[in-house]
């Protein structure tokens, strides 16, 4: 079940990072876009986020969508 | 200020709402965006108004009582296009919510239909796991979970530790036992041998030490919170580090070849053993 897990772990880095639901959920599509422009993660061959990259991806976009520097 | 609305009136909302576009979110999840156009500061794609996340719930798209898009293929761009043929230009005639599953279904004014089918075993065992949420309009979502049915959310609030307790189980960070497992495991597959040291003086300390078959040595240390320290060991050095506990500060730079870090969420005794081959022809 890939598909259960990459949203679990992705779910763990929101609550990490303590993003509200709004942000969780702009947060997937976020990933999704780095995939699609080339930035892939090194997870597997479909290009998904190890944990280590989804918490590398989750404070770029907490900077982006709360503007913080 | 507005009061908060109940979920099946929120629902109901989505009625004569035109459909916008899917889109695909990360994990290879299904999102219905339908109404007007939302542009959200940080995401590429245009948004909608009202967006349905599928999460893991079992999805269909029916379009003149044909079946084109299920869950159970990747969504693949083909799909994603197929799908919004299927709905494109149609507005929401009817909304159904199928309370026995918590289920939901669309009913397109092109004859498309929509179903967002949780299975009975996933909602009986009454689970507090999210099935699929609705983003509306109006700062609230509408969250679908086999514990408690139907609720409307405020959207600012904190993503729930609910959500995450499957993969805090799976993650072997709390565990150095399965690490320790894991490690030997490896090992085990290239020929090294592994050691416990038998004190600990210091928090330093590593936590095994592998040695290659020509005799090269690797420290492995397990860092399972923010705890390490910064000693300069001039042998190899193996960090299996716990993501979660502090991720602006984990693992140690990874000069001189002498460092591998490894999250400990993403150990397989496959990794252990190509970081062990590498550190051992590095030292």
């Amino acid at each position: 079940m890939a598909r259960k897990r990459d949203l679990k772990e992705v779910d763990v880095v929101a609550n990490h990072f303590g993003m509200t639901r709004r942000e969780r959920l702009l947060f997937g599509i976020w990933l999704e876009d780095a995939k699609a422009s080339g930035d892939r993660g090194t997870k597997n061959a479909r290009g998904d986020f190890t944990m280590e990259e989804l918490h590398v991806h989750a404070s770029d976009f907490l900077a982006v969508v709360r503007g913080d520097s | 200020m507005a009061r908060v609305r109940d979920a099946e009136e929120l629902i109901q909302e989505l009625t004569d709402e035109r459909f916008q576009r899917p889109l695909r979110s990360y994990g290879d999840e299904l999102v219905l965006g339908i109404g007007d156009v939302l542009v959200v500061p940080g995401t590429r794609d245009e948004l909608a108004e009202y967006m349905l996340f599928t999460k893991e719930t079992p999805w269909f798209i029916e379009a003149r009582e044909e079946r084109i898009a299920t869950h159970k293929q990747r969504l693949s761009e083909r799909k994603l296009a197929r799908l919004h043929h299927a709905l494109h230009g149609a507005t929401v005639e009817r909304v159904h919510v199928i309370e026995e599953v918590v289920g939901l279904v669309l009913d397109f004014s092109n004859g498309g239909r929509f179903l967002l089918w949780p299975s009975a075993d996933t909602v009986s065992a009454r689970s507090e796991e999210v099935l699929w949420e609705l983003w509306t309009p109006f700062g609230v979502n509408v969250v679908a979970s086999g514990a408690t049915g139907l609720r409307s959310v405020q959207n600012d609030t904190l993503v729930e530790a609910s959500n995450t307790h499957g993969v805090e189980k799976a993650v072997p960070a709390a565990r150095e036992g399965d690490i320790a497992s894991i490690v030997r495991q490896a090992a085990k597959s290239v020929d090294f041998r592994v050691f416990e040291p038998r004190t600990r003086a210091e928090r330093s300390t590593p936590d095994l030490i592998a040695v290659s078959p020509t005799g090269d040595l690797v420290v492995i240390e397990v860092i399972t919170g923010y705890e390490q320290t910064r000693t300069e060991f001039r042998v190899p050095r193996l960090v299996l580090y716990d993501p979660t506990a502090h991720p602006e500060r984990y693992g140690l730079p990874e000069n001189e070849r002498v460092v591998r870090n490894l999250a400990t969420s993403d150990l397989t005794p496959d990794r252990v053993a190509v970081a062990l081959r590498e550190l051992a022809a590095a030292a």
